[in-house]
This record gives structure tokens, C-alpha cells and sequence, in this order.
């Protein structure tokens, strides 16, 4: 077998053989998962948030905070130039989301970003769904799931966030604005 | 001509593609009579069936878009709504719904998927059960409420389902569904000259066709195939009331009789476990649930509840092995994870159901 052929067949592997991690190691690129992810000025919960990064984003790993579960990252917010900050271990992923292919690109698939902006996640009960509810033996089922969606569409970040805490839970999913403060540049950066 | 040569002509017609058969259905075209007529009509349906036979190898390389699955996700959902006999309406059935969204988005917004509009419901049905629709919809049954004892353990249940969502787990199932049907349809095309033969002449007619074929005319089963293999913008909600009918109820039912597959249902309850860890909830409350989860209920039969609650223990072994001062390895830490118990509208579970006989 040739060498070329080994790193793609090593990589099938891991995908293969369930509990097989894939290590990043410092240096490398890691992928926010969550939506609205905090980048905090230090390793804690409480600290100031320095930018709000949405799911797919790449960052730079840089180190972990001893045995906790904070990852020091460096961020390519915009043209300024980098931020160093820390993301809790949960909002990072070693792969970046699932892409989405949507009908007006379905040869370009979207990043979550760009999907949750392209208007296609504004689900409501397509008409075809609708007509094949009314055949249905409860076909006020179909009125029940228009409501259901409405209250679904109105529950936001910031209230997930805030049940989240109130129930001792980390909040994963943060807030969606920054509170206070500018960003901290890292040293160096332009 | 001669009695053989019928025999031949007939097992053409139900084989197809036999060496020479082209060729007698040629000759016995030319002929006049009963099996000429036969002979020209199975020429004319050995090309419709070619063309389909073409979109159906192109159908099962397409990739379905987002519209496409939240369409189909949609109609799977109110189906789904139906048999679990409607929304809940126990008292504070909307307090609960806020809740059971705020729950599962917490965890959706974890997963592959997070930009997906999830919608989290509660059906009225007393039987222990959970179901997903693709595009992000997730249904717990009253039943399953009413055998809760802390919020990890639902938190779980609602991973598990959207980790089908993200898996695209039914979307596999509405492929394979279509593939089949549209191949079935090949095989009808190829038999109709026969079946219009007449059956006293024919022992046999190849097996029956089924599903859509039974509910759609050929002409319009056709080109929904076409459809399907050639637009990359194929919308499901042009398609006639009868095809979202047909393809619909025929997913649903063999979702029903047959549930996923058993590496599918693993693969769900991996992910659930990583997605509870994720947002804090301890997976080992999952585990334990999974002890009342009936074999069977409103969707799946899903595979033996010790051998999946076996494969878990030994995937959460794997992740607390998983640590490391320098490398990142996984989103999961296992040390921070809690039991969290009902609180709010959960703690008013509806009463249990009387057992029945």
C-alpha cells in the first residue's frame, strides 16, 4: 500500500471504530459547535465574554487550562485581527457541523451561519403536510402542530440560556449579545 | 406462431433483458394478431421502463435538500401527531411545551445540526414513547412523562430522537422507500403488456406491486421519478395530494412495523449520551431510563434494551478514559455532568394509565 493512500484510510478508521478519538493537538483547528458560544476573558463562567461566535466557526487551539474544562482558543474575528480568549470544553468540536444543502444552491452546501441567515430555517407546516393532515383520523392535528411551531419559534437563546443556569446547568448556549466591555486583542495581533 | 415461441415471448417479458429477447419481440412484433399487439406494447414499455430504470439509478445518488426534508419531515410530523392522539391539553400543556422547547434546544443547539428550527411536542398517547420528523421536530408521549424521575433522564430521550434528526436517519428510510418504489415501478412497466394480455394466458405475472404503485397512475409515477432524479430543486409540496399521501403514509408505516436499524438506534443513543454530557445532564440517567422503555410502542421496534444499555456503559468508559492535559479529544467532561430533577411544569406528571387488558 502507498504511503499517500494511509492518511485517509487511518482517518476511515477512526470514523469506523467507535471510541476512537481524534486528537487536536495545540497549534491545530478546532470548530465551535454551539449556537451563540462565549469567548470569556478567562476560564470561568462569570467572566466578561469577549465575542459571541456562532456554530462552525474555526479557532485556533492554543492550550487547556489545566484540568479544567476551559480551552484557550484564538479567534479571527475581523479584519483587526485576532482574539485570545477561553471557550468552555462542550461549545468545542474537533469537526466542523453538518452543512446544509438548500434548494436556491443545492451544489454549494451552506455553513450553519449562512443557513440560520439564508431565510430556509423559518420553518412553518408546508401545504403538503397540511392537506395530508386533513386526511388524517385527528386532522386537528394539523392546527395543533401550526401552534406547536409558533411557541417553538418563539422560545430564544437568551431564554435556553437562562433555564439552563436556574437548573445548575452550564450555559452552553449563551446569550446572543456581548455585555459591556470591547474586545481584547491578543498580543501582537494587528 | 408457435406455442414455444409464446412461452419465450412471455418469459421475455417477465425477465427482460434475456439474451434474444429483443430480437423475438422483433420478430413476434411484426406478426399480426393478439401477440403481435403484445409483442409492440411490450417493445413500447421496455423503453418506458429503460428511462425509469435510468432515474431511478440517478435517484439514489441525489442529495435531498433542506426544503425537501422539512417538507417531508412535515407531513411525517402532523402523521406522527395523529396517531399519538393529538397534543397534549393536560392543564398547563403550554407551560409544559415551553419547557420541553427549552430543554430540547438546549441540546439541539449542541448538535450537528444547530441551525435546524426544532419544534418539541407532547402527545396525548399513555404509551411510553418518543418520535422524530425530519427538519427538526420531537415528540414525547404523556406516557413517558409520567415515568420520569429527573430532567436528565428526558433530556436523554429527546437527544436520542434528535440525534435521528441529525443522522438523517428517516431521510435514509425516504430514499430507500423511493428507490424501491421506483424500481418496482420498472418491473410493473415491464409486466403491464402482460397484465393487459390477459392473465388466462399468463401463469404468472411477476409479483404485484404495492404502495405507490397502487395509488398513482404509471404516467404520473413516472414522471414523479423524473422528478426526483433530475431536479436538484425538487419540491415536495408540488407534488399531488395522492403522492404526499402515498409516500408519506408508506414511510411512516414501515417506520412503525420495522423502526430503524439497529446500528442507526445505537448510533442515536451515542450521540444522546454525548449531546446530555455536552449541556451537563448525567448520561447514566439515560442508561438506567432505557430499563422502562417498552420493547415496543407508538414508531419503533427498537433493538434488546440490556444490549444498548451494554454498549453504552462501555462508550461512557471510553470517554472518562478519554482525557488529556495538552490534546483536545472530545467536547465531552463527564466530571461536570448532574442529575437534575423535574422541576416546574414537568413535576405535575399526568396520571398513569390504568394497565390495560
Amino acid at each position: 500500500m502507498s504511503l499517500e493512500k494511509l492518511p485517509p484510510l487511518l482517518a476511515l478508521v477512526c470514523l469506523a471504530v467507535p471510541g476512537t478519538a481524534l486528537a487536536v493537538k495545540p497549534g491545530g483547528t478546532l470548530y465551535i459547535k454551539a449556537k451563540n458560544t462565549h469567548l470569556k476573558a478567562s476560564s470561568s463562567p462569570t467572566a466578561d465574554t469577549l465575542v459571541v461566535l456562532q456554530p462552525g466557526k474555526a479557532v485556533t487551539y492554543d492550550s487547556r487550562e489545566g484540568k479544567t474544562p476551559w480551552y484557550k482558543v484564538t479567534v479571527p474575528v475581523d479584519k483587526k485581527g485576532p482574539v485570545q480568549g477561553f471557550v468552555y470544553q462542550a461549545n468545542l468540536s474537533v469537526s466542523p457541523p453538518s452543512l446544509e444543502v438548500t434548494s436556491k444552491s443545492p451544489d454549494k452546501p451552506l455553513s450553519p451561519e449562512a443557513f440560520a441567515s439564508s431565510g430556509a430555517a423559518v420553518k412553518a407546516l408546508g401545504p403538503g403536510a397540511i392537506a395530508y393532515g386533513k386526511t388524517l383520523s385527528r386532522p386537528e392535528s394539523v392546527q395543533q402542530l401550526i401552534e406547536l411551531e409558533s411557541l417553538a419559534a418563539s422560545i430564544d437563546t437568551a431564554q435556553v440560556a437562562e433555564y439552563a443556569r436556574a437548573g445548575g446547568l452550564p450555559e452552553v448556549v449563551g446569550r446572543p449579545q456581548v455585555a459591556g466591555r470591547s474586545p481584547a486583542r491578543k498580543k501582537g495581533g494587528k | 406462431m408457435a406455442r414455444r415461441q409464446v412461452t419465450t415471448l412471455v418469459a421475455c417479458l417477465l425477465l427482460g433483458g434475456l439474451p434474444g429477447c429483443a430480437a423475438l419481440r422483433q420478430v413476434a412484433s411484426q406478426s399480426n394478431g393478439e401477440l403481435g399487439q403484445l409483442a409492440r406494447q411490450s417493445e413500447e414499455a421496455e423503453l418506458r421502463a429503460t428511462a425509469m430504470r435510468k432515474d431511478c439509478d440517478a435517484l439514489k445518488a441525489r442529495a435531498i435538500t433542506y426544503e425537501e426534508e422539512n417538507a417531508f419531515g412535515g407531513a411525517v410530523s402532523v402523521d406522527w401527531v395523529s396517531r399519538g392522539g393529538g397534543l397534549t391539553r393536560r392543564p398547563g400543556a403550554r407551560a409544559l411545551h415551553v419547557q420541553l422547547n427549552k430543554i430540547g434546544k438546549n441540546l439541539a443547539a449542541q448538535s450537528s445540526r444547530p441551525g435546524l428550527p426544532w419544534t418539541f411536542g407532547v402527545l396525548q398517547s399513555d404509551g411510553v414513547n418518543a418520535v422524530s420528523g425530519p427538519g427538526g421536530y420531537v415528540f414525547v408521549s404523556e406516557g413517558l412523562l409520567a415515568q420520569l424521575d429527573n430532567e436528565a433522564q428526558l433530556a436523554g430521550v429527546l437527544a436520542h430522537e434528535i440525534a435521528h434528526i441529525t443522522g438523517k436517519h428517516a431521510m435514509r428510510e425516504y430514499q430507500r422507500y423511493l428507490v424501491e418504489q421506483c424500481e418496482e415501478g420498472v418491473a410493473n412497466e415491464r409486466s403491464k403488456p402482460l397484465k393487459q394480455f390477459g392473465e388466462d394466458k399468463v401463469q404468472e405475472i411477476g409479483r404485484a406491486v404495492g404502495g405507490l404503485g397502487q395509488m398513482l397512475p404509471s404516467a404520473e409515477l413516472r414522471g414523479l421519478f423524473n422528478q426526483l432524479a433530475t431536479q436538484a430543486d425538487f419540491d415536495f409540496n408540488a407534488l399531488s395530494q395522492k403522492a404526499i399521501q402515498a409516500i408519506t403514509h408508506g414511510v411512516v408505516a414501515r417506520l412503525s412495523e420495522k423502526g430503524f436499524g439497529e446500528e442507526d438506534e445505537y448510533a442515536a443513543d451515542t450521540e444522546a449520551v454525548e449531546l446530555m454530557a455536552a449541556a451537563g445532564y448525567a448520561p447514566e440517567e439515560y442508561v438506567a431510563f432505557l430499563s422502562k422503555l417498552p420493547d415496543k410502542g407508538l414508531s419503533t421496534e427498537h433493538p434488546r434494551k440490556d444490549k444498548r444499555q451494554s454498549r453504552l456503559r462501555t462508550h461512557l468508559a471510553e470517554l472518562r478514559k478519554r482525557s488529556s492535559d495538552t490534546e483536545f479529544l472530545t467536547s465531552v467532561d463527564l466530571s461536570q455532568t448532574k442529575v437534575v430533577p423535574l422541576r416546574d411544569a414537568l413535576q405535575k406528571k399526568p396520571a398513569a394509565a390504568p394497565p390495560t387488558r
